[in-house]
Formats: structure tokens, sequence, C-alpha cells
């Protein structure tokens, strides 16, 4: 049985339909489906937060993680048949959260969310090993409002359009895609090397330019 | 030479690289400039993961072509200012949006590092000159 609701579902299908690598990633699911229900909270007034939890790695639609856990192939098929039955979503919103989680570690997801008051505000709980807290919407202030205008602002419109991602150990590059016709080997050469050599210099995402002499730039 | 408020393009060496091809790009703005020696206060873009950091000495400005050069949310570190000596910037090399911040951002920086603990960096003027084509040695 399936305790996600029908929107939860749709936003999940979605997600397998458009992402299928941070679909199968649990924790990315869950950043997907908050900072869609943050962005829709802090642009139009309408973020659905019922059935939010506060755990140690922030936010979690705890109904979701529960079908994806323990009843993934029922939850897969009934999301996939919601999601085509064409349950109404803000494309544009989720396109930004797809690229967002696809563009972060876990760790650098969780640390991001826990900026944010509506889990801060039971952050001791949390801490004290309390479960099943229940996050409040009314908790979701005007600084949660701030801080996600700031983080969409780090993405810019048509961002998904125009940027290739490749994650390589715990970088993110992004690459604009034109540019990422002229990747070769020579090219994965020096980005493994970044990936091993930064020591946390460069953070998530990182801009990278393509030289045609098999070169690369970081643009820090 | 450059005047105090401009902003430039300079590329740098991927530290530990095996390939002189890995380069790392950074804005540089101009703090001062006299006879050989200009000093710049270098710029990065903010990640998602430092967005709510607040640090001393740190001012974050978002794309505003009253004010600077950015295409993105950038921070600029005015804990350490970066000395280059002997080395002469082209023009070539100045941001193309606008090719300098204003004044009360460039006010402000100058109270930032006042209030740091001032610390200076020596660029390397032989990587400057190799790795960017348009600058040229200055005796």
């Amino acid at each position: 049985m399936l305790y996600s609701t029908e929107h939860q579902q749709a936003l999940a299908g979605w997600l397998k339909a458009n992402n299928e690598k941070a679909f199968n990633n649990s924790l990315k699911l869950q950043k997907f489906l908050f900072f869609y229900e943050a962005f829709c909270e802090t642009f139009y007034g309408d973020g659905d937060f019922n059935g939010l939890r506060g755990y140690e790695k922030g936010p979690v639609f705890s109904a979701v993680y529960g079908d994806f856990t323990y009843d993934y192939e029922e939850f897969s098929d009934k999301i996939t048949i919601v999601f085509n039955e064409g349950y109404s979503i803000k494309e544009d919103i989720a396109k930004k959260a797809s690229f967002i989680v696809s563009s972060l570690t876990n760790d650098e997801l969780s640390n991001i969310t826990h900026f944010y008051d509506i889990w801060k505000k039971q952050e001791s709980a949390i801490n004290a090993g309390v479960k099943n807290i229940t996050l409040d919407k009314t908790d979701f202030t005007g600084a949660d409002k701030k801080i996600t205008s700031q983080l969409v602002a780090l993405y810019p419109d048509g961002i998904e359009d125009t940027y290739n991602i490749v994650n390589i150990k715990d970088l993110y590059f992004l690459i604009e895609k034109n540019n990422y016709k002229i990747l070769s080997d020579q090219h994965k050469d020096a980005l493994e090397e970044i990936a091993e050599t930064n020591n946390g210099y460069l953070h998530n995402p990182v801009y990278i330019e393509l030289v045609s002499d098999g070169g690369v730039i970081i643009d820090a | 030479m450059l005047n105090n408020k401009q902003v430039i393009t300079l590329l740098s060496p991927w530290p530990n690289s095996s390939s002189p091809l890995t380069k790392i790009r950074h804005m540089y703005i101009c703090k001062e400039s006299h006879d050989n020696t200009c000093e710049f206060f270098i710029c990065t873009h903010i990640s998602p993961d430092n967005l709510n950091e607040i640090q001393s000495g740190m001012v974050d400005e978002f794309p505003d072509v009253t004010r600077n050069p950015f295409r993105r949310p950038t921070r600029i570190n005015c804990r350490i200012v970066h000395k280059s000596t002997g080395v002469d910037y082209d023009a070539s090399l100045l941001t193309t949006i606008r090719p300098d911040i204003c004044d009360e951002l460039y006010e402000r920086l100058l109270q930032e590092y006042d209030h740091s603990f001032k610390l200076v960096a020596v660029l390397d003027t032989e990587a400057i000159l190799a790795l960017n084509p348009t600058t040229t040695r200055r005796i």
C-alpha cells in the first residue's frame, strides 16, 4: 500500500521521467520535492508542505520516503501512471529544482536545507534524536523565501536547456551544450585530475569551458 | 596601467596540475595601482552551499550593471590584496558588461579591507605573463 499523495506521486513521476538518475537517489528525490514546494511557496504562495518531517539530513516527505524505500516497484509504477494522466505541475519550477539537485552532492543539498527556518525551528529536537517531527508551513519564513530567491538566482533562467552536467567524484561540472560537443579524452583526463586535486577549493557547481587545444578553463 | 575600480579577468594555473592547459579564471578588481604595481581584490562566484555564510571581509554582489560587471552572483574577498608587480594589463582584459565597479561598492571594499587583517598575497608575474597573452612585462 502506498502512502504518498497524488501530488507527490505526480512530482516523483515527473522526476523519474525527466531525471531518472536523480529520482533513484532517495535524498535527491526528497530535496527535489522540498525545493519544488519551497519555490512554489516563495513565488506563488502555494507550496504544499503536508507530510513534511524534520530529520538530520533535512526536510523529508516521509510518506514518499516510505513508499520509495519499502514499496519501490509499486511506487515506481504508480507515479508513472499519475504523471502520464496529466496531473498539473509547474514545469519551470520542476525543471529548476531538478537541475539544482543534479548539480550538488547529497551533503551539499542537506546543508542548504539546513539554512531554512522551517527545518531550523525543530533543529534541537532533531539533534536530540526525536523522530517524525512535523515541519510546519507557518515556519516557512520571509528569510526562507529570501534564501530560496537567492538560490534560484544562482541558476539563471534557461540554464537547464543550455548546460550539461558532468559529475566526477564530488564535483559537478557545468559545460555549455555547444561547448560540450568538443569534449575529448584529453578534456576528460583534465576533469578527472581537477576532481582528484580539488581539496575543497572549488564549490559546486563548477562552470567549465573546454578549449580546442584540449585545455580546460575553470570559471571560478 | 589600470585605474582604481577597474575589473579584469585573468587566467592562473590550476595548482598541482600535470597539464599546463588546465587553468582557472577569476575576476580581479583593481584596488590601487602605482609605479610598477597593481593591487587587486579577487572575486569568486557564490555557490549554493556558501550562500548563507556571513563572513567578515567578504562582500557579496548580485549582477547589477549599475554597480558591477558580474554575470553571476559573486563574492569579493576584501581580506587579502593580491599584489602584482611588473605586469602591464591591456584594456582587452577589462570586463565587458562594464569595465569597473561603482564608486559606492569600491568605497565599501576599501572599508572592509581596512577593518580586516590586511593580508597581502603576491601574484606570480611569470604565470600571469605566460597564461594571459595580452599582458606585457613592465620594467
